[in-house]
């Protein structure tokens, strides 16, 4: 989309950005990828009070911290791939807003639990927060279900996509359809186990227990055998559709 | 300003036309179709040596510039940064006034300053969101400036519909916030200070405490 005219440094320099900003991603998945999965997995395996605020203690020193990976790497696109980041953001206008306004619940329900001592009021916020952490992994997992299978892009190096259409792999795609939805539960099921291990590595007790527990069977919803299979079932479609 | 954007500071102080030895005006109503300040107080010279560190200097007027680059709402431009300026100054007043009693231990029992600084807790509102006014009118007509144009700026592939439902959608996420930050406030307010710890508690506690000495 960029200057393929490129000389050989400022290829070197697309390279290097290019490399940089793929690294602020995955820093932001393993990162913050934790405690969206600590987020998810407290629904599970946390059954009291102090268990949901168990978990949040241990996400709390580092979560807002691990957000400003994804904040980084959206500076970065700006400033090194400006046609990318324009095109992206203004075609994915409104899952990204969707997906800022539940980073804002998240960190709501975070913030705002311990400040009143009321049972109604902790569930309320535990709500909030584990609700978005799992609906920001599926929107995460639609995004890179999206890249995967494409965008329609124009000629001008643009493109819109609805938030949904008919939930087919067609020529009008939505962001949400059956393949991006599927992708984003595998996110949500990948977090969790990722979210399972931290909650396991810091914390002890029946928590504990029940997190390691709940591992296998979510391991299983990962499994790379089944994914390739998704993967093989809906290449030939997408590409079908020459986007 | 005076350097790089002459157009927007001049919006800003309200200044019309070019000036030598120009007044900063403190309260003035903003007139922008007969393009004049009424009823101004206004220090003399003062605006020529903030911007040019000389009392005789000029000061670029509104009307060196096309009228198609100057900010399109000058009155609330106008406004927004003389709400912030004065606000500001009046800030610094009370925090020297206080301060020297504090300095000269005589704060505490001052009601008079105490009340002023309990009264005005909401002016640093006003003043934060009153710059922040000042900084987005003032940068029009330009997203970059000299590059840009606010009018060219747009997106052509999200439609306004779009636009408008995540405005409202972050209107009412921060309506949301608002109430439970005013809530836990109200909340804090009322549960009061926590009394001191330490060696210095029983003194304050007898003095706080209706009871104590019964």
């Amino acid at each position: 989309m960029w200057s393929d005219s490129a000389q050989p440094q400022e290829c070197d320099t697309e390279t290097f950005w290019f490399i940089l900003v793929a690294l602020m991603v995955i820093a932001y998945v393993v990162l913050d990828g934790f405690d969206l999965g600590a987020g998810i997995i407290s629904l599970f395996v946390a059954r009291t009070h102090d268990e949901r605020h168990l978990i949040l203690r241990a996400i709390g020193p580092v979560w807002d911290g691990n957000e400003v990976w994804l904040v980084a790497a959206a500076g970065a696109l700006f400033f090194a791939f400006p046609p990318l980041y324009a095109a992206s953001f203004s075609g994915f206008y409104l899952p990204l807003m969707i997906v800022l306004w539940l980073l804002m619940l998240r960190g709501i329900g975070v913030e705002l639990r311990s400040h009143v001592d009321d049972p109604l009021w902790w569930s309320f916020f535990d709500f909030v927060f584990s609700f978005s952490s799992v609906l920001l992994a599926i929107f995460f997992g639609a995004a890179v279900g999206n890249v995967v299978r494409g965008v329609p892009l124009g000629a001008d190096g643009y493109f819109f996509e609805a938030l949904w259409t008919d939930f087919q792999v067609g020529p009008h795609p939505g962001i949400l359809d059956w393949y991006t939805v599927v992708i984003g539960l595998l996110a949500v099921a990948a977090l969790t186990v990722h979210g399972a291990n931290y909650v396991a590595l810091k914390t002890e007790g029946d928590l504990r227990a029940r997190t390691s527990g709940s591992q296998p069977s979510l391991v299983a919803a990962c499994d790379p055998d089944r994914v390739e299979l998704g993967r093989e079932s809906v290449y030939p479609a997408a590409r079908h559709q020459q986007f | 300003m005076t350097k790089y954007q002459p157009i927007t500071l001049a919006a800003m102080e309200g200044l019309f036309h070019s000036e030598t030895g120009a007044p900063i005006v403190l309260v003035g109503q903003n007139d922008t179709d007969r393009q004049k300040l009424d009823n101004t107080i206004y220090v003399p010279k003062a605006l020529s040596f903030l911007t040019h560190r000389r009392w005789g200097a000029e000061v670029k007027g509104l009307n060196e510039f096309p009228r198609d680059r100057w900010p399109d709402n000058i009155p609330l431009l106008y406004y927004c940064y003389h709400s912030m300026v004065g606000l500001g100054t009046i800030f610094i007043a009370i925090a020297v006034a206080a301060g020297f009693l504090l300095w000269r231990k005589q704060l505490f029992g001052a009601r008079w300053i105490l009340w002023i600084l309990m009264l005005t807790f909401p002016f640093p509102f006003i003043a934060n969101i009153a710059g922040w006014i000042t900084a987005e009118v003032g940068r029009q007509p330009w997203l970059v400036y000299g590059l840009l144009r606010t009018e060219n700026g747009f997106s052509s592939h999200v439609s306004a519909g779009n636009a408008l439902f995540t405005l409202i959608g972050f209107m009412g996420m921060y309506t949301v916030l608002s109430v439970l930050y005013l809530f836990l406030m109200w909340r804090e307010i009322a549960h009061g200070p926590e009394f001191l710890t330490g060696s210095n508690a029983g003194a304050s506690v007898e003095r706080l405490s209706p009871t104590a000495g019964v």
